[in-house]
């Protein structure tokens, strides 16, 4: 009997990739063919075994080594940055000029329009003008005698 | 202090934090090297290996477009370094059909009893590009798709693989499991 297709549906069966009803076939299967079982049993064996095994340490020797390899290295963007760039890019040279920016032209702007604002409204000069008030033709007639 | 994520130190190492390289180095430092280790069945090789896949990521880490692809991205790093060590080629998809096993049979050894023995000596003589699918599969849990992006194969050549795997790995187990 040729096993290699219930042997891809247990792979398939182990991997959570078999539907329902190939599913019911396999197990149908399984419940009369020994060679069978024992290829599941083999699988299920080697998962458990590799899924049991710890992470391997890794040596102190080796973080020194990789980390003083990268150190040597230059930057991924293929400059050298120097070690405060990240803060001056992110906080300093950008943010600081647009805020200095900001405060100069509320101060220009303030000296500008302040005259305007604090005018006061004064009322029309009123031109004094004197009003000569003519002589009584009676009185330049008295007058006269005295030019 | 709250914990960064993957993301945010990836986003700090593209602009040349080395700190954020060191946490992520410390993260991963443990899978990268136990799967070198696994394929390479050599504890200097898997060291190599390791070093030489942080310092790729070091290095290319501006050409990851997507921060979510970052674990296999590395993974995958690691398995071409690990393949350049053992001077094999990249199958990268160009992949024969040939023996499962390496030069090296592996147990007619009928004397240990000890499964799990037989089981670790099994696995080690696997071929590389066998065990790696294995080793991602049933260690990292990865998808038949996400083992395709780090082995550069396809979806279908993984599951073919890993079926030959396992199947190579049940016959020389089946003696132990007669009922």
């Amino acid at each position: 009997m040729n096993h290699d297709r219930y042997f891809e549906l247990i792979n398939l069966y182990d991997d959570n990739e078999l539907a329902d009803k190939a599913s019911v076939e396999l197990f149908t299967h399984l419940s009369t063919c020994e060679t069978c079982r024992e290829f599941m049993k083999a699988a299920m064996l080697v998962r458990s075994h590799i899924t049991s095994q710890a992470l391997a340490e890794v040596p102190t020797s080796l973080d020194h080594r990789v980390l003083a390899g990268v150190r040597r290295e230059p930057t991924p963007m293929g400059e050298k940055k120097r070690w405060f760039e990240p803060v001056w890019f992110t906080r300093i040279s950008i943010p600081l000029p647009a805020a200095a920016s900001i405060i100069f032209l509320v101060i220009v702007g303030s000296l500008l329009f302040s005259p305007l604002l604090l005018r006061e409204e004064r009322p029309p000069q009123q031109v004094k003008v004197e009003q000569v008030i003519p002589i009584p033709p009676e009185l330049q007639r008295q007058l006269l005698p005295y030019r | 202090m709250k914990l960064q994520t993957d993301d945010d130190l990836i986003g700090s190492l593209r602009l040349g934090d080395i700190e954020a390289f060191e946490e992520l180095y410390h993260r991963y430092k443990r899978k990268i090297f136990t799967f070198c280790l696994k394929l390479t069945g050599d504890q200097v090789l898997a060291e190599d290996a390791t070093h030489d896949a942080f310092l790729k990521m070091y290095q290319n880490i501006g050409s990851l477009n997507d921060a979510s692809l970052f674990h296999s991205w590395l993974y995958a790093i690691a398995r071409n370094q690990v393949y350049d060590l053992l001077n094999l080629g990249r199958s990268n998809g160009k992949f024969e059909e040939e023996s499962i096993w390496s030069e090296e049979t592996p147990l007619d050894v009928t004397e240990a009893n000890d499964t799990s023995a037989i089981l670790s000596a099994c696995i080690e003589a696997l071929k590389p590009e066998y065990k790696e699918v294995l080793l991602l599969r049933e260690y990292e849990q990865r998808s038949y798709a996400e083992i395709a992006a780090i082995t550069g194969d396809t979806e279908s050549s993984v599951k073919s693989r890993l079926f030959k795997a396992r199947r190579a790995l049940a016959e020389k187990l089946r003696p132990y499991f007669k009922e």
